[in-house]
C-alpha cells in the first residue's frame, strides 16, 4: 500500500525498526506514523503519561480548514496540540502526520514516545 | 446488453477504419518529402504497415500493455480470497463465460477498470485504495459495473481504443524526443539541407496535434451511455443498487491522485481520474452525482427501474427495447454487515508480496522499503543516512 506524502504527493518510503513502521517522505522530512504504529512506539515508551506524543492526542484544538488530508482515508486532519507543539491527526483515528520541522521539535523532547522515536528514526546523537 | 454488444463492434471498425486514414495519409506526405515525387504511395503503404503492427500487437498482447501501463500486478487467489469471491460471484451473475482475471494496483486513490480482448481473457483491475476503502456491498457493485462491461464488449473497444491510441502517443513522443534532443545529429548525418529533419518535424507537429485529438474524439465517440448501462447491469446483478451509488460516491470524494492513470487508461476507470469537471463536452463519463442519483432512485434492481429512474431524472431511454423485454422483475436485496476485504496492513502485506517494494537492509539495523518505480538510483537511510544503492527488478 503506497502512502503518498500529503505535502508533496510523492510516495513514502517505509522505515522498520525494531517492529515500528514509519513512513517517511524523502523530499520534505515528514512522516506518517498509524495509529497501530503509534501504539507500538508508546508501549516502548518509558514514561507513558508524562509523553508529549501522548498528551498530544487526547487535546483538540481544531483548524477547521485543514490544508492535509488523511494519506489514508483523505479526510482533513484536524490539528492536535501537544504544548508549542501541533502536529495533524486524523479524525477517523488513522494515525498522526509530523511535518519535517515538527519531527525534529520532537525529537528534541527528552522522554517517552519522543526518546522511541528518535531511536527509530536514529536523529537521537545528531539532535545532540 | 444486446444493442451495446453490437454498436461496440461497429465502433471497433471506425476506429480502425480512422486510424488507417490517418496513418495512409501521414505516410503518404512523409513519403512525398523524403523520397520526392512519387514516393507517396511507398510512404503511404508504409503506414499502413505501422497499422498492422499496432493491430498485430493487440492480437498478441492488448491486455498485457494496458495492465502494464497503468502498473497492475496479477493477484493469485491466496492473496485475496474475498476480493476473488467478489469478482466469481458477478461473472456468474452475468453469464461470463469464465470470471475474469483479478490484477491489483497499487495507488492509494481507489478506482477500477477492466481490459481484454474477448470476454474469456478479460481482466479486472482494483487500486490498493479500493480493497480497503469500500465494504462489500460497494466492492460487488464496483466488480458488478466492470463485469458489466466485458459482458458488453465495451472492454474490447476500450482496449483496441488503448493499443491503437497509445502508441500514436508513444511514436510522437519519441519523434518530439529526438527532434529537440537529437537535432543536431539527425542534420548532420542525413542531409546537408535538412531534409531528413524537416520530415521529422512535421510528422511530429502532426501526430502531435492528431494524437490528443484523437483520444478526444474517441472519447467523446464512446458515448456516456455505456457508463449508465453498466450501472444499470450492476444494479440487477448486485440486486443492490444502493452498493455501486455509495462506491461512486466514496470514489469522487477521494482526492484524484491518479498514480496508474495516463492519457490512454484515464476512460478505462469507473469514474475517469483525469476528468477535472464533472461535464463538459469531451467529459468521458457521465457526472458521477448523477450517476448516484439515478441509482438512489431505482424502486427495485431491475433493468426496468434503471430505466424509470434514469427517465425521472434525466429525461429519454437509455436501456435498448430488447434487453428491456427480456428482463425480469428484481426486489432490492437487503445489504450486507460485511467490512471491506482488506485491512490496510493486509495490502501493504500484499503489494509487498507481489514486488511492488524492493526492501533495503541497512547495517544500522533498519530496513527501508523503497516503492517501485523508484526515480533515483540511490536512497539513503532514513535512520543512519547511509547511503544505498537502489537495485532495479
Ligand atoms: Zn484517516
Ligand atoms: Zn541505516
Amino acid at each position: 500500500m503506497k502512502v503518498v506524502c500529503p505535502r508533496c504527493d510523492t510516495r513514502l518510503l517505509l522505515l522498520v525498526f525494531r517492529d515500528v513502521e514509519v513512513d517517511v517522505c524523502e523530499r520534505c522530512g515528514g512522516a506518517w506514523m498509524d495509529t497501530a504504529e503509534l501504539q507500538a512506539l508508546l508501549s516502548r515508551a518509558t514514561m507513558p503519561d508524562a509523553d508529549p506524543l501522548m498528551r498530544s492526542l487526547s487535546a483538540t484544538a481544531h483548524r477547521p480548514d485543514g490544508a492535509v488530508l488523511c494519506p489514508r482515508c483523505d479526510a482533513g486532519m484536524v490539528e492536535v496540540c501537544a504544548g508549542d507543539l501541533r502536529i495533524d491527526r486524523c479524525p477517523e483515528g488513522h494515525g498522526v502526520w509530523l511535518d519535517g520541522g515538527e519531527l525534529d521539535h520532537l525529537l528534541r523532547q527528552p522522554v517517552g514516545a519522543a526518546s522511541v522515536l528518535a531511536e527509530v528514526l536514529g536523529r537521537h546523537g545528531a539532535q545532540g | 446488453m444486446w444493442e451495446q454488444i453490437r454498436s461496440n463492434r461497429w465502433r471497433s471498425n471506425v476506429l480502425v477504419a480512422a486510424m488507417a486514414a490517418v496513418l495512409a495519409s501521414l505516410g503518404y506526405v512523409a513519403g512525398e518529402w523524403a523520397l520526392g515525387g512519387g514516393g507517396g504511395p511507398v510512404g503511404l503503404l508504409f503506414g499502413l504497415a505501422v497499422l498492422g503492427v499496432q493491430l498485430a500487437v493487440y492480437a498478441t498482447a492488448g491486455e498485457a500493455i494496458v495492465l502494464r501501463s497503468a502498473g497492475a500486478r496479477p493477484l493469485a487467489r491466496e492473496d485475496s480470497p474475498r476480493l476473488w469471491n467478489v469478482v466469481e460471484e458477478m461473472a456468474i451473475a452475468a453469464g461470463l463465460p469464465r470470471p475474469p482475471r483479478v490484477y491489483l494496483i497499487d495507488d492509494p486513490a481507489p478506482n477500477a477498470f477492466a481490459v481484454g480482448r474477448r470476454p474469456e481473457e478479460a481482466a479486472i483491475a482494483v487500486t490498493t485504495g479500493l480493497m480497503i476503502r469500500l465494504n462489500r456491498d460497494e466492492l460487488q457493485g464496483v466488480v458488478g459495473h466492470e463485469v458489466a462491461h466485458i459482458g458488453n464488449r465495451d472492454v474490447q473497444f476500450m482496449t483496441l481504443a488503448a493499443v491503437l491510441l497509445g502508441s500514436v502517443v508513444i511514436l510522437s513522443d519519441v519523434l518530439w524526443r529526438s527532434m529537440r534532443y537529437g537535432g543536431r545529429s539527425w542534420r548532420r548525418s542525413r542531409s546537408r539541407d535538412g531534409t531528413g529533419h524537416a520530415i521529422v518535424a512535421v510528422a511530429a507537429l502532426v501526430l502531435a496535434v492528431l494524437a490528443p485529438l484523437l483520444v478526444r474524439i474517441l472519447y467523446f465517440a464512446t458515448s456516456r451511455r455505456r457508463e449508465y448501462l453498466a450501472d444499470a447491469s450492476a444494479a440487477q446483478f448486485t440486486r443492490y443498487p444502493e452498493g455501486l451509488a455509495s462506491a461512486l460516491e466514496k470514489i469522487a470524494q477521494a482526492p484524484a491522485r491518479p498514480v496508474a492513470a495516463n492519457a490512454v487508461t484515464a476512460s478505462m476507470f469507473i469514474v475517469n481520474p483525469l476528468q477535472a469537471g464533472d461535464r463538459g463536452l469531451f467529459a468521458t463519463h457521465p457526472p458521477t452525482s448523477e450517476r448516484i442519483r439515478i441509482l438512489r432512485g431505482m424502486a427495485g434492481a431491475g433493468l426496468a427501474d434503471y430505466e424509470a429512474a434514469y427517465r425521472r431524472l434525466r429525461g429519454g431511454r437509455v436501456i435498448g427495447p430488447r434487453s428491456l423485454a427480456s428482463a425480469g422483475a428484481l426486489r432490492i436485496r437487503p445489504p450486507s454487515e460485511e467490512g471491506p476485504v482488506a485491512t490496510r496492513a493486509q495490502v501493504r502485506e500484499i503489494v509487498h508480496r507481489l514486488g511492488d517494494y524492493r526492501t533495503i537492509r541497512c547495517p544500522c539495523g533498519a530496513t527501508v522499503s523503497v516503492p517501485q518505480p523508484y526515480e533515483r538510483e540511490e536512497v539513503r537511510c532514513i535512520r543512519c543516512g547511509a547511503v544505498h544503492r537502489v537495485v532495479r527488478g
